[in-house]
C-alpha cells in the first residue's frame, strides 16, 4: 500500500504508516530503544542522541527518534556499532553529571540511572573535575527554587529540553527556556520570572533526571518507598487521570496517570499540588456537635444517633419536605446516588441539588436539553479535527486547564484557529486565540449578533448591546462558515438568566454552519453529569429520567418505597430562599460550603441562622460549618472509591489509596449509616454495591461493571433526544447593563486556575503560588482613578464592602473589575446582591 | 590565468554601482532575465560543474534542482555570508570590495529558484561589509535591479540582510534559518532538508558567497567556459586564503587544483623566516592536517580527500617547525567547544571534555593514556552528531594525534614541548 | 523606559517585517546593542515587549550569541583573535602587550572605564594577523607602533 512502509529491524520485518520513525516501528516490535528527549507529544529534535541505530547503507549512525521509517530499510539495534554508539553517547551524558543519587529525588525512578545500567560503560574514563553551572556569576551546587513550587538543579541536567519544550509547546507559557550556548548551556527561567506556569508539575513529572524537582516531595521519601494507587483529579471536570503516590495513610504526591484519550500525561498544578490538600494536619478531626451553642467533639455513634433524631423529629413535626439537601459536584455517583435515595426514600422530600455555586440554575428542562447536546458531543482527541473552535462564555484556561490543553495542542498543531467570546480576555498567549470581550451575562446579546451575522443580517444596531464592535463580529461569521467549527458552550452561557435562550441561540448557529459542526457543553466540577444523572437535581430522577408522576411510582417500587414526594422540590437558591424565610427547617449539606461561596452571602447566612437543624459533612470547618449544628469529618478522596463522569462524558472510576485518616468517614457511609437509623432496610458493602444497583436499574450504565471502567475510562452514550424544534425567530436583543454613577463598575467573579473552593487552600503549595485574594481592573480603569498595582483598596457595592489588594490586569474588560472567588478570608460574597442579575461596585484607593 | 572573482578587486571604488558596472558588472541579470527561463538557468549552472564554496563542494545546480516542483510555498534564497571557519577571510573580501558581484549573483539565483526574498546572512563581526552591503542593495534597487518587475520582467525580488550575534554555527544551514527566524541558533536533524522544508518550513536554498559571486559570470560565459577551467570535477577557481607562517598570506585566486607546495612557496612567498614547514591544514581549521612531506597535492575536491583531508573553504594554514602541535590543536579544540551550540550530546560534552585534557597537557599535567582517550573521545564524536559541527572537531584531533603522535606522547610523558604557540610580534 | 525614542521607533517598524514576530528578534538585538554596547536583561525585556515577542525567547536567544556582552564594557571594547592563525603571528603576545598597555588582564575593564580587552575567536581576517576588532572596526597587520597609536589616539579622544 502507498501509505504504508515495510522495513526490517532486528531481522524482523515490519510494516508501520508512511511517516513513522524507527522508534514507532521497533516500538510495534516491542524492540526497546532507550530515549532522553523523546516524547510522543512532542516533535523529535534527536538532542540527545541516545536512540542511535545503525542502519545498512547509511556510513552514520541514526537517531531513532528522528529518522523516518523507509520501505525495505534494514536496521540494526544490537549491532556492536550501534551498541558503542550508545555507549559513547551515555558516556558522554556522564562526563559532567553529579553523583549524588543518594540525595536525588529522582534516585530510583532515574532514566539516567536506568539507561546507564543497561547501555553505559562500566567504567569512568574522566579525571577532570565536573563542570557546575555559573548564573548570574555565581557557581551553583544545589537545588534553587525557580518558582513558588519547584526546585531546579541545574547541574543534573541533561538538556533533553522536555521542559522547555513541554511548557512552551504545549502549554503555551513563556516561562522556562534555554540560556548560553555549548556546554555553558543551561535551562531556567527568566531572570527576573518566577516559573509559574500552570503546567510546571509536569517538567518535574517528565525531567528524565533529578534537575526539576517539585518543593513539596523534596527529601520527603524514596520513590520506591511509595505504592502508587490509580485515581481521577477531583478538582475540576476535565476528568485527568492520576496516580497516587503514598505510604501508609500519608499522600506524598500526585502525578498524570496518563491517559492518551484524557490528560495524555498533563495535569495542571492546581491537580497535582492542590490535590495535596487531602493530606493536611488542619482536616477535621471528630464528629462535632453543637451543646450550649458551641461545637464540641463526640463519638460516631453519639453524632449519627442524634442526626437520625433529630431528622426525624422534624420530619414528625413538619414533614420531609421541611428538609433540604445541598451536596456539591465532587459527589461520585454512587455517593449522588445515595443522597438522592436519602432526600427522596428516606425523607421524602425533591429538595436537594448539588449545585451551590450559581445562582441562575438551569432548570429541569435545560438539563435535559444540555444532555441531549452531549449526546452528540466531540472527545477530547478529536478537537484537531474542527477548522475552528470557538469558546463562549468559559473561561477554559481557568476552568478546564486540560481540556484547553488540547486546544492548544490543536492550535500548535496548525490543524485549527481559536476563538474566545467571554467578559474578559482569556490568557492564551503564545497559541494566539482570537477574542471577543462583551459585557458580563452578554453571552445573549453577543450569540443573537453571531447568528444575526451569520444569517448576513445587519448586526450594526445591536452590536452596543453586547459591548461588541460589529466588525469583530461578522470577521468572526466569515471566519466560521469556511470548514467545520466546534462551540464549547461554557458556564456563563447556562448558569445564566437567560440561560434557556442562549442554549438554543447556539444550536441555531450550529445549524447555520452546517452538519459537521458540533457544541460541546463545559461542565465545571468533577462529576457534574454525573451528579445529574444519579438524581441529585429536583427535577430529575436518577439515570436521567422525568420527575414525573409515572416515573416516580416506578422508581419507588424499584426501591421497594411505599411513595416518593409529588412536590416539584427546590434547588439550592430555592432551599436557601426558603430556609431563610423559615420554611425549611433542616439541612443536610454534604461537602458544600454555602456561606462562603453561594453568590449572596446574606442570604445563605440567613438561612443557616433561621433553619432549626443543620448538619455539614465536611473535610475542612467552612464558614457554614461553623454555624452547623452537627459537623461530620468527610473523607478525602484518596480514602475511598468510586466512579465520575468528566466534563467529555467520560466514565471513569477512582480506587481507595488508603483507610480514612482522622477518624473521618465517606460520604456513602455517614449518609448509610443515618439513613438506616431511620428504618431504611438496604444494606450495601461499599461502593460497588452502589453501582451494581445504579447499573441493573439504568439505560445508561446497564452492562458497565465496576471493573469495566476501571483503566481507560469509558465514554458513555447518554442517548438522549438528538433533535430539538426551538423557534428562535422573535428573538430580539435586552438592553445593556447600566451601572448606577455610584457604582460605576460591574463585578465579576469565578475561579482561580491553582484553586479549587476552599479545598486547595489547604494545599501548602497552593498557598505558596496564590497567597491572596485580589483584585483585578483595567489598567485604564485603574489610572483612571490613579490606583496602582498592589495598592490597598476598598470594593463597595449596595450589599457590603471589601478590603483587597489590586492587580491592573489587561485581561479585564475596561469599565468590569474581577475577583477570584476562593480565599474564603475575603468574603467575596459579601458583596452580592441575591436578587439582582449583575452587582456593581465602586473602588477606591485606602 | 585570468582572475574572475578578483578581477576588479583592487579597483577602486568598485564597490560602487558605478564602478562595477562601467567594469561590465550588471550585464549578467539582462541576460539571464531576457533569455533565460529559470530553469534553464539551472540546467546551465549544473552544466558548469560550480560546486559549493562553503565546505562541504556540492554541486550549486544539484541543490537547486532538489526544490520540490510547483510548490505554492514561498522558496527562499540564503546568501550564507556567515563565514567564521577559522583560516577562511576570503568572503570578506568579495563582499567589502566587489559586494554587487555577490549581489548580482544573488538576483540571478534567486530568479533562477523562483525566489522573490533572499536573505543575506552576515557574520555579526562583518559590520562594515553589512553596511556596505545596505547600500549597494539601494543602489541596485534605484536602477531596477531588484524591486517590483525588474527590468520589465515581471519577476519581483527583496534581497533582505542579516546579521548573526557572533556564532560559528550559523555558517551551518540549519543553524543559520534558525538564526534568522530568532531563536537560539541550533541546529536541525536532517532530514527535512532546507530545500524541502527550511526557513520558516518553506522550501529553501542557502548557497555561500563566493559560489554566488560566480553566477554572473557563467550566465555571461556560458557553462563551458566555466567547466574548462580548473580540474574535470572541480570547476572554476578557487580563491585559496593563504595565512600562518607564509611570507605572504593573503587570498590567491587561483584555478582549481593549484598545487599546495606552489601556493605557499611561490604565491605565498615560502615558509616565515626561512624555516621548515611541520604542518598545513589545508581547507579551514576542521580539515585534518598534512605532514611536511604531504603538501604535494592539488588543492581540489577529489586530490585532497585522497589524502585523507579536505578542500573544505580552502582556508590554509602554515606552520613552521616552531610550532607545538599540541598547543595548536588546543587552540582549535578551545574554539569549537566556544561554538559548539550545545544541542546534542556529543559535540556538547565532548568537545569540552578534549578541552579539558588538552588543557592539562600543555600545563604539563598530561598522562599517558591521555592521548589515546582523546583519540577515542573524538572517534565517539565524528558521526553521531546533529550537524556537523561534531565532525569538525573531531577531525583535527584525530588527525593531529595520527601524525604528530610523538609530540603528544612526549608532552604527556613529562617532556619539554617542541615548539611553542607564542610567536614574536613585531 | 531605557532605550530612545529613535531605536524605540527602529523596533516597532521591524516588529511585522518578517513572517514571525520571532524573526525580528536578530535584528533588534543589533539595535539595542548599536544604543547601549551591551545586552542588559531590562533593556532586552523592553526591546521584546516593543516587537511583540516574549522576554523570556528575547532573552534566550540574547544569551546565545557571544558578540553581544551583557554586562556593560569599556568605551572601546578590545577583542584581540587568539585563534590559530592570529596565534601563529603573535597574538599571544598581542594580548601580552596590551595586558601591559592598558594595566588590565584579560576579560577586565579600565577602571576609568575607557577600554575593556577580551580574547576572541577567530575573526576572519587570519590573511592580516594579528588583528583585533575594536567595537566595529578591524584593526589589522598590527604592530607595536600600530597599538601604540591607536592606544594614544583613543585615550586622546578621552581628554585625559
Amino acid at each position: 500500500m502507498a501509505d504504508q512502509v515495510t522495513l526490517t529491524i532486528e531481522g524482523r520485518e515490519v510494516t508501520v504508516p508512511k511517516g513513522s520513525t524507527i522508534l514507532d516501528a521497533a516500538t510495534r516490535l516491542g524492540i526497546v530503544i532507550p530515549t532522553f528527549c523523546w516524547d510522543p507529544r512532542l516533535r523529535s529534535i534527536a538532542a540527545c542522541r541516545m536512540c542511535l541505530v545503525e542502519v545498512e547503507k547509511s556510513p552514520k549512525l541514526v537517531t531513532a527518534c528522528a529518522a523516518p521509517a523507509m520501505d525495505g530499510m534494514v536496521v540494526k539495534v544490537f549491532s556492536d556499532k550501534a551498541v558503542n554508539g550508545r555507549k559513547a553517547v551515555m558516556e558522554f551524558q556522564l562526563v559532567n553529571h553529579p553523583l549524588d543519587c543518594p540525595t536525588c529525588d529522582k534516585g530510583g525512578e532515574c532514566e539516567l540511572q536506568n539507561h546507564s545500567f543497561s547501555h553505559g560503560p562500566g567504567q569512568k574514563r574522566t579525571s577532570e573535575p565536573r563542570n557546575r553551572v555559573i548564573f548570574d556569576g555565581k557557581y551553583v551546587f544545589d537545588e534553587i527554587p525557580i518558582g513558588p513550587v519547584i526546585w531546579y538543579n541545574s547541574n543534573r541536567c541533561i538538556k533533553c529540553y522536555k521542559c522547555t519544550r513541554l511548557v512552551k509547546e504545549i502549554a503555551g507559557d513563556a516561562d522556562l527556556g534555554a540560556f548560553n550556548r555549548g556546554y555553558k548551556t543551561i535551562l531556567h527561567r527568566h531572570k527576573n520570572v518566577p516559573f509559574k506556569s500552570e503546567f510546571s508539575g509536569n517538567t518535574v513529572q517528565y525531567c528524565p533526571v533529578g534537575a526539576l524537582v517539585a518543593d513539596s516531595f523534596r527529601f520527603k521519601e524514596r520513590t520506591w518507598m511509595l505504592e502508587q494507587t490509580p485515581s481521577v483529579c477531583h478538582l475540576c471536570g476535565d476528568g485527568c487521570n492520576t496516580a497516587l503516590w503514598h505510604q501508609g495513610q500519608k499522600l506524598f504526591r500526585i502525578y498524570a496517570r496518563w491517559n492518551n484519550h484524557v490528560e495524555d500525561g498533563l495535569i495542571c498544578d492546581r491537580g497535582r499540588f492542590g490535590g495535596l490538600y487531602a493530606d493536611d494536619e488542619r482536616r477535621l478531626q471528630h464528629p462535632q456537635i453543637r451543646k450550649e451553642g458551641k461545637l464540641v467533639e463526640v463519638s460516631w455513634n453519639e453524632a449519627i444517633r442524634y442526626v437520625a433524631d433529630m431528622l426525624e423529629n422534624i420530619m414528625d413535626k413538619h414533614g420531609g419536605e421541611s428538609i433540604g439537601f445541598i451536596g456539591n459536584e465532587m459527589l461520585s455517583n454512587e455517593e449522588a446516588y445515595l443522597f438522592n435515595r436519602f432526600a427522596r426514600q428516606v425523607i421524602g422530600t425533591n429538595n436537594l441539588d448539588f449545585r451551590f455555586e450559581d445562582r441562575h440554575l438551569p432548570s429541569k428542562e435545560l438539563n435535559f436539553h444540555l444532555l441531549s447536546i452531549m449526546s452528540d458531543r466531540v472527545p477530547y482527541i478529536d478537537f484537531k479535527k474542527f477548522d475552528n473552535i470557538l469558546f463562549v462564555g468559559a473561561d477554559s484556561e481557568v476552568r478546564h486547564p486540560v481540556l484547553t490543553l488540547w486546544v492548544k495542542r490543536a492550535i500548535y498543531s496548525g490543524a485549527s484557529r481559536t476563538y474566545a467570546a467571554y467578559h474578559r480576555k482569556t490568557d492564551y498567549n503564545l497559541h494566539p486565540a482570537e477574542s471577543i470581550e462583551y459585557f458580563p451575562q452578554g453571552e445573549y446579546n453577543f450569540l443573537l449578533c453571531l447568528y444575526k451575522a451569520l444569517k448576513g443580517d445587519d448586526i450594526k444596531d445591536i452590536t452596543s448591546s453586547a459591548g461588541v464592535r460589529a466588525e469583530d463580529v461578522e470577521k468572526w461569521a466569515e471566519d466560521f462558515k469556511n470548514g467545520k467549527t466546534l462551540i464549547f458552550a461554557g458556564e456563563d452561557v447556562y448558569n445564566n438568566p437567560r440561560g434557556t435562550e442562549n442554549i438554543q441561540l447556539i444550536e441555531a448557529i450550529r445549524d447555520l454552519l452546517g452538519q459537521e459542526s458540533k457544541v460541546n457543553i463545559l461542565f465545571d466540577g468533577a462529576n457534574y453529569i454525573g451528579n445529574i444523572l444519579c438524581g441529585a437535581t429536583p427535577g430529575i430522577l436518577p439515570f436521567g429520567v422525568d420527575n414525573i408522576y409515572d416515573n416516580r411510582k416506578a422508581l419507588a417500587d424499584s426501591w421497594g418505597a411505599e411513595k416518593l414526594s409529588d412536590s416539584e422540590g427546590m434547588n439550592t437558591a430555592e432551599m436557601l430562599n426558603a430556609a431563610a424565610e423559615g420554611k425549611l427547617k433542616a439541612l443536610f449539606i454534604l461537602g458544600a460550603d454555602p456561606v462562603g461561596f453561594y453568590p449572596g452571602r446574606g442570604i445563605a447566612e440567613k438561612a443557616m441562622k433561621k433553619a432549626e437543624f443543620k448538619v455539614v459533612c465536611e473535610t475542612f470547618l467552612t464558614e457554614t460549618g461553623k454555624s452547623a449544628d452537627v459537623v461530620l469529618p468527610l473523607a478525602a478522596f484518596p480514602e475511598y472509591e468510586g466512579t465520575l463522569i468528566s466534563t467529555e462524558g467520560r466514565l471513569q472510576s477512582f480506587q481507595k489509596a488508603y483507610e480514612t485518616a482522622y477518624t473521618s468517614a465517606e460520604g456513602w457511609r455517614i449518609m448509610l449509616r443515618i439513613m438506616q437509623k431511620l428504618g431504611f432496610e438496604e444494606d450495601y458493602n461499599g461502593p460497588e454495591d452502589i453501582w451494581n444497583e445504579i447499573g441493573d436499574n439504568s439505560e445508561i450504565f446497564s452492562n458497565i461493571s465496576h471493573k469495566g471502567v476501571s483503566f481507560r475510562g469509558l465514554l458513555i452514550d447518554m442517548k438522549f433526544d438528538k433533535k430539538r424544534e426551538t423557534d428562535i425567530s422573535g428573538f430580539e436583543a435586552v438592553e445593556a447593563p447600566k451601572p448606577p454613577p455610584e457604582y460605576p463598575l460591574i463585578l465579576t467573579y469565578g475561579t482561580s486556575v491553582y484553586q479549587k473552593r476552599h479545598l486547595t487552600h489547604y494545599a501548602a503549595d497552593m498557598e505558596k503560588i496564590e497567597p491572596g485574594a485580589r483584585i483585578y481592573m483595567n489598567t485604564k480603569n485603574a489610572n483612571s482613578i490613579d490606583i496602582h498595582d498592589n495598592d490597598t483598596v476598598r470594593v463597595s457595592s449596595g450589599k457590603g464592602s471589601l478590603t483587597l489588594k489590586l492587580t491592573t490586569d489587561q485581561r479585564v474588560r475596561p469599565g468590569t473589575v474581577f475577583i477570584p472567588t476562593n480565599f474564603i478570608e475575603a468574603e467575596f460574597n459579601t458583596l452580592l446582591d441575591s436578587k439582582a442579575d449583575l452587582t456593581f461596585v465602586k473602588v477606591e484607593k485606602l | 590565468m585570468e582572475k574572475i572573482l578578483f578581477k576588479h578587486i583592487d579597483t577602486p571604488d568598485q564597490n560602487k554601482i558605478e564602478t562595477y558596472m562601467a567594469n561590465g558588472g550588471y550585464t549578467a541579470l539582462p541576460k539571464a532575465l531576457k533569455e533565460y527561463k529559470p530553469e534553464e538557468l539551472v540546467e546551465m549552472v549544473k552544466k558548469s560543474g560550480l560546486r559549493g564554496r562553503g565546505g562541504a563542494g556540492f554541486p550549486a545546480g544539484v541543490k537547486w534542482s532538489f526544490l520540490p516542483k510547483g510548490t505554492d510555498r514561498p522558496v527562499y534564497l540564503i546568501v550564507n555570508a556567515d563565514e567564521s571557519e577559522p583560516g577562511t577571510f576570503k568572503d570578506r573580501q568579495l563582499l567589502e570590495y566587489d559586494p554587487h558581484q555577490t549581489l548580482e549573483g544573488t538576483i540571478i539565483s534567486a530568479y533562477a529558484i523562483n525566489c522573490h526574498d533572499a536573505f543575506i546572512y552576515f557574520r555579526g563581526e562583518f559590520a562594515y561589509a553589512a553596511k556596505v552591503m545596505e547600500r549597494c542593495i539601494e543602489e541596485a534597487t534605484e536602477k531596477g535591479f531588484i524591486g517590483k518587475n525588474i527590468l520589465d520582467s515581471g519577476y519581483d525580488l527583496n534581497v533582505h540582510i542579516f546579521r548573526g550575534g557572533g556564532a560559528y554555527i550559523c555558517g551551518e544551514e540549519t543553524s543559520l534559518m534558525e538564526s534568522i527566524e530568532g531563536w537560539r541558533a541550533l541546529s536541525r536533524q536532517k532530514p527535512p532538508f532546507p530545500a524541502g522544508e527550511g526557513l520558516w518550513r518553506c522550501p529553501t536554498i542557502i548557497n555561500n558567497v563566493e559560489t554566488l559571486s560566480n553566477v554572473p559570470h557563467i550566465v555571461n560565459k556560458g557553462a563551458e567556459w566555466f567547466a574548462s577551467i580548473g580540474t574535470e570535477k572541480s570547476t572554476g577557481t578557487k580563491i585559496y586564503c593563504l595565512s600562518g607562517h607564509v611570507n605572504r598570506p593573503g587570498n590567491y585566486e587561483l584555478e582549481m587544483g593549484v598545487n599546495l607546495k606552489e601556493l605557499i612557496y611561490e604565491y605565498g612567498g615560502g615558509i616565515l623566516d626561512d624555516r621548515p614547514l611541520k604542518a598545513v591544514i589545508p581547507g579551514g581549521s576542521s580539515t585534518p592536517v598534512l605532514k611536511a612531506d604531504e603538501i604535494d597535492v592539488k588543492m581540489d575536491f577529489e586530490s585532497l580527500a585522497a589524502k585523507g583531508t579536505m578542500l573544505g573553504s580552502a582556508g590554509v594554514i602554515v606552520m613552521h617547525d616552531g610550532t607545538c602541535m599540541v598547543s595548536a590543536l588546543h587552540r582549535l579544540i578551545h574554539f569549537y567547544e566556544h561554538e559548539s551550540c550545545g544541542k546534542c550530546t556529543p559535540c556538547r560534552e565532548g568537545t569540552n571534555w578534549m578541552q579539558k585534557i588538552l588543557t592539562r597537557m600543555i600545563r604539563g599535567e598530561g598522562k599517558p593514556e591521555d592521548v589515546d582517550l582523546l583519540f577515542d573521545i573524538a572517534s565517539n564524536v565524528i558521526g553521531n552528531t546533529v550537524c556537523p559541527l561534531g565532525d569538525a572537531a573531531a577531525m583535527p584531533v584525530m588527525s593531529f594525534v595520527e601524525k604528530f603522535r610523538d609530540e603528544f606522547d612526549n608532552i604527556c610523558n613529562g617532556g619539554k614541548p617542541k615548539g611553542t604557540l607564542k610567536f614574536p610580534f613585531k | 523606559m531605557l532605550i530612545s525614542e529613535e531605536t524605540r521607533k527602529k523596533l516597532a517598524e521591524l516588529k511585522d517585517k518578517y513572517p514571525t514576530r520571532q524573526a525580528s528578534i536578530m535584528p533588534a538585538l543589533h539595535l539595542v546593542f548599536d544604543e547601549f554596547g551591551y545586552l542588559g536583561v531590562e533593556q532586552l525585556d523592553e526591546a521584546a515587549d516593543i516587537i511583540g515577542v516574549s522576554r523570556l525567547d528575547m532573552n534566550e536567544t540574547a544569551s546565545f550569541y557571544t558578540l553581544f556582552p551583557k554586562q556593560k564594557v569599556g568605551k572601546y571594547l578590545i577583542q584581540v583573535c587568539t585563534n590559530l592563525s592570529c596565534a601563529l603571528m603573535g597574538a599571544d603576545n598581542l594580548v601580552e602587550y596590551l595586558e601591559e598597555k592598558l594595566g588590565i588582564k584579560l576579560g577586565e575593564t579600565t577602571p576609568d572605564g575607557i577600554f575593556t580587552l577580551w580574547n576572541v575567536e577567530c575573526l576572519g581576517s587570519c590573511g592580516t594577523a594579528p588583528m583585533m576588532q575594536v567595537n566595529d572596526e578591524y584593526y589589522e597587520d598590527l604592530t607595536r607602533e600600530k597599538v601604540d597609536e591607536l592606544i594614544e589616539n583613543w585615550r586622546k579622544g578621552e581628554g585625559s
